[in-house]
């Protein structure tokens, strides 16, 4: 957005206009369809350079930042080859010893595909740039436990029944219940602020997965 | 009988052509798609992109993981018994945090052709199930005693349904793969999915395939060529093919042909059944089929008696309730059938015009060419007989034309085609670490039989009948002095119904049951059962019983150590399972009675009470059934009746009716033990009138 109006992101984002809305999220890049955003008027500046002269201008603030970080089995995938298509480009690199893999990328980009692994251990990911939702809304808290692996389900939430009351979803309690008892947590199968807490970290910040399969 | 040929030439027909050696038949599972037909789809992630200017950009990131999953190979009964079981605090605990995956095709019962299926439903009410037939409910009419298969689909479908919510691969698996600490499951298309726990509930395989004779002498088949390939082309149309396509991928019978059934089984006589449209399985009657025993048919009919119509004694007498298999000469009860045993198929060929020339035209014509087939026979160990429905002996068999022949040679469990490796066998998937696994033991004290196969680390089990029927893969398992197992007296306590040889529904349900340790006494009060304690008194072990009799203890004076014995004895006795509390308070005081009857004789422990007690329950079952031929359920039953007609076979009452005599004759001959002291004693006394029978053991809804 800061990109398509000509903004440094901080300039929206800081605009006293958007006060309630960095109340509300917290995380500038993590929005919610249905958020109001108050872009404000381009500032004029006006610079005095001389003429018959060459000036360089620098535009700051593109491209932006995409860093993911890869685990595979609940080990990060350390050092792994990858490959990145997006928007026609091909992108070869590797992911570094923690298996976080980083690529700038356009600001308006919103599809990339990425091949990671060697031949016969490769995993394919499709990555929707911009498409992850704040973590206190249903699709957020799906993505995050769709992208940790321990959910397959649908990413809306059901909704609510004809009187209001909430429509049961057992395949997301169920995911919920699991990724409780991978982070050691008590398995209540419900999302309390511990529990969002705890995905929010494994999820968004630099960590990663303890995978604790089983007791039995 | 036009189907049977009387050339009795020994100038046979040429030999049929034979599979070549060195060729490998059509394999069974190209029908589902390779590695280049099905791509790998790629994992979508929803991310987020970040500024260079964020000042927390060093920590944050998006996270993607695929931890490993729980694996339920299969997506029958015993994968969804497993399923439900698994609920238990056991169960739960063992799939922790991993997500439960199911890999396997939609259950084959759902394709499966509507059939009635052998076993009452009290025995196939499954643990952990929804549906639940209980034993103080309104029994099911008699009609509906006997579940149809698509019924019990629907049951599991709707159980499953409880899980659609987990993921669902509808693949096969073609081998799984050790990689510490988890398990590579390798799928049919070529995908590979990494497992942290996995089940294996595949049930026991398929049927074997025939061979060649000259591979398997003992029950090849010479065929030509372009059969071979019919056999294992999946085509509708075919003319050869195994039962189980027959009955259960509903493979139409031809209106008006013929039909050659090979087999002695209950499967045998449920395809005899398919051609004959009593399965409602579509297509038109055939004109006449042929059963084929490489032995006797009594193989064909043991004590299930769903099938019993389909065949009477020497003397035309239905078959009686029985504990084992029918007895004595056996003859089919409807006008299109014929039985033969002690006959194998050595060939099968399309009829040519050769054929004609060594026939002659009077039993095969131009009309049968590329129509019937010719099916060669030979003969087997044991007496030969070709019999109708009118008790007649139609002499030797040697040639048959037939439109359709059904191969139900079924499986060879522990004989010659290495059982360890059967085709669809669980244990071939896991054939590179088959040597980690042992016997997964009896969780308490309740049993000391292995309900499957699991590997050391237990994260690989192998359950239901896959897992239990292979006695050569279960090990160190010590025998009593009859030569039985633990498990094998286990089932052994079962009704006769439910005691398939390791393979049946009743049994799979119970062990996979118990692997998840779904019975623990916390467990009794699972959330279907509307805080009923729940226990199948039909499929509980002893110990079982005895824990649950002890919670009711204060309601009997009886010793419950010993009124658990009688139940679990009693139990085998029956030939249907119990159906209501009030039947099965009468049969346990029945056998304490019958127990009580035997301390006269020299009784050693409780197998003789048993067997002292199975005789008398025997006699009383025969009894009934007299009644029921004579449309007098209560004629041999009541006190009274039998006071009236003492004296050796109440003579006064059987003069009266020759046929009642009859009945009567024919079912002793129908015994299926041998009488003892204790047999004599108590005829005896029934004779003299000073015993009462338990009416209401006998009775059934």
């Amino acid at each position: 957005m800061a990109e398509k109006f000509g903004f440094f992101e901080a300039t929206i984002w800081d605009d006293p206009a958007n006060a309630e809305l960095r109340e509300r999220r917290h995380d500038m890049n993590i929005l919610q369809i249905g958020d109001l955003v108050t872009v404000p008027d381009l500032r004029t500046k006006t610079v005095s350079v001389g003429t018959d002269q060459r000036h360089r201008f620098r535009r700051k603030g593109v491209p932006a930042l995409f860093r993911m970080q890869l685990f595979h089995l609940g080990q990060p995938r350390a050092n792994e080859p990858y490959v990145m298509d997006i928007a026609g480009g091909h992108r070869e690199g590797a992911t570094d010893d923690d298996g976080v893999l980083e690529e700038s990328v356009p600001p308006s980009a919103r599809k990339a595909r990425i091949t990671i692994g060697t031949d016969g251990d490769e995993e394919v990911l499709e990555i929707h740039f911009g498409g992850l939702d704040p973590i206190d809304s249903g699709t957020g808290q799906r993505q995050r436990l769709t992208n940790l692996g321990v959910y397959d389900g649908p990413l809306e939430p059901p909704g609510v029944g004809p009187h209001g009351q909430p429509i049961d979803d057992p395949g997301f309690t169920e995911a919920v219940r699991r990724f409780q008892i991978s982070r050691g947590l008590e398995p209540s199968a419900t999302l309390d602020e511990e529990t969002l807490e705890t995905l929010c970290a494994a999820h968004d910040q630099h960590g990663g997965p303890v995978a604790e399969e089983s007791g039995q | 009988m036009t189907w049977l040929l009387t050339l009795r030439d020994p100038n046979r027909p040429p030999a049929a052509g034979t599979f070549p050696a060195d060729a490998n038949p059509p394999d069974p599972s190209a029908e589902h798609g390779s590695a280049e037909q099905q791509q790998q789809q790629p994992k979508a992630v929803h991310a987020y992109l970040q500024s260079f200017r964020d000042p927390q950009e060093a920590t944050k990131l998006n996270t993607v993981d695929q931890p490993p999953v729980y694996a339920i190979i299969g997506r029958g009964f015993a994968a969804t018994v497993n399923r439900s079981t698994l609920q238990s605090e056991w169960g739960r605990t063992r799939i922790g945090a991993l997500q439960v995956v199911h890999i396997g095709y939609p259950d084959p019962w759902r394709r499966y052709v509507s059939h009635n299926m052998n076993q009452d439903v009290e025995l196939l009410t499954l643990p952990g199930y929804k549906f639940q037939e209980p034993l103080d409910g309104v029994p099911l009419p008699p009609a509906q005693r006997y579940l149809d298969s698509k019924h019990f689909a629907k049951i599991n479908a709707d159980q499953q349904g409880l899980y659609f919510s987990e993921e669902v691969i509808p693949s096969g698996v073609t081998k799984i793969e050790k990689r510490d600490p988890h398990y590579v499951i390798h799928l049919d298309d070529g995908r590979t999915i990494v497992a942290g726990k996995i089940d294996i509930c595949t049930g026991t395989g398929q049927q074997t395939l025939i061979k060649p004779l000259a591979q398997d002498p003992g029950y090849g088949v010479d065929m030509t060529e372009e059969l071979w390939v019919e056999y294992f082309d999946p085509s509708p149309d075919k003319r050869v093919f195994a039962a189980e396509m027959y009955v259960l991928d509903n493979i139409r019978p031809v209106a008006g042909g013929y039909v050659c059934v090979t087999g002695a089984s209950p499967a045998g006589i449920q395809a005899m059944e398919h051609a004959l449209c009593e399965d409602r399985g579509g297509g038109g009657p055939v004109a006449a089929g042929l059963l084929v025993a490489s032995r006797t048919m009594n193989d064909g009919f043991p004590a299930i008696g769903r099938l019993d119509d389909h065949a009477q004694d020497a003397d035309g007498n239905p078959l009686p309730v029985r504990q084992g298999l029918a007895r004595g000469s056996l003859f089919p009860t409807r006008s299109k059938v014929c039985f033969a045993e002690a006959y194998k198929i050595e060939s099968i060929q399309p009829i040519t015009h050769d054929h004609i020339a060594v026939f002659g035209a009077g039993e095969v014509s131009e009309a049968d060419i590329g129509q019937t087939l010719l099916v060669t026979f030979r003969t087997n160990r044991g007496t030969q007989r070709l019999v109708d429905s009118n008790r007649h002996d139609l002499g030797p068999l040697v040639y048959g034309k037939f439109h359709q022949v059904v191969i139900g040679s079924g499986r060879t469990r522990g004989g010659r085609q290495d059982p360890e490796k059967e085709l669809g066998s669980a244990l071939d998937l896991v054939w590179d670490f088959h040597r980690d696994f042992d016997n997964i033991p009896f969780p308490d004290a309740a049993g000391d039989f292995p309900l499957g196969l699991q590997t050391g680390d237990g994260a690989v089990r192998i359950l239901g009948a896959a897992g239990i029927n292979n006695p050569k893969f279960l090990r160190g398992l010590e025998r009593n002095e009859l030569g039985l197992t633990a498990l094998g007296m286990y089932e052994r306590s079962l009704p006769a119904q439910a005691r398939v040889n390791g393979e049946g529904v009743t049994l799979a349900g119970a062990t996979i049951a118990w692997a998840n340790r779904f019975y623990e006494l916390s467990h009794f009060q699972i959330p279907f059962r509307d805080g009923g304690l729940y226990l199948n008194v039909n499929v509980a072990t002893l110990a079982q019983l005895e824990a649950r009799l002890g919670q009711m203890a204060s309601e009997t004076t009886r010793d419950i150590s010993q009124l658990a014995r009688d139940i679990y004895y009693a139990r085998h006795e029956r030939v249907g399972p119990f159906m209501s509390k009030h039947q099965l308070a009468h049969a346990a005081e029945y056998f304490e009675w019958a127990r009580e009857r035997t301390r006269d004789t020299e009784i050693r422990h409780d197998l003789h009470a048993a067997a002292a007690a199975r005789e008398a329950a025997l006699w009383t079952e025969q009894l009934r059934f007299a009644g029921r031929l004579n449309d007098d359920p209560w004629l041999f039953l009541g006190h009274r009746q039998w006071g009236e007609h003492t004296a050796t076979f109440a003579p006064g009452f059987i003069a009266e009716d020759r046929d009642r005599m009859d009945s009567l004759m024919h079912l002793l001959q129908f015994l299926a033990y041998r009488p003892g002291t204790f047999f004599n004693h108590l005829n005896e006394r029934m004779m003299s009138g000073d015993i009462t029978p338990p009416y209401d053991y006998l009775r059934r809804p």
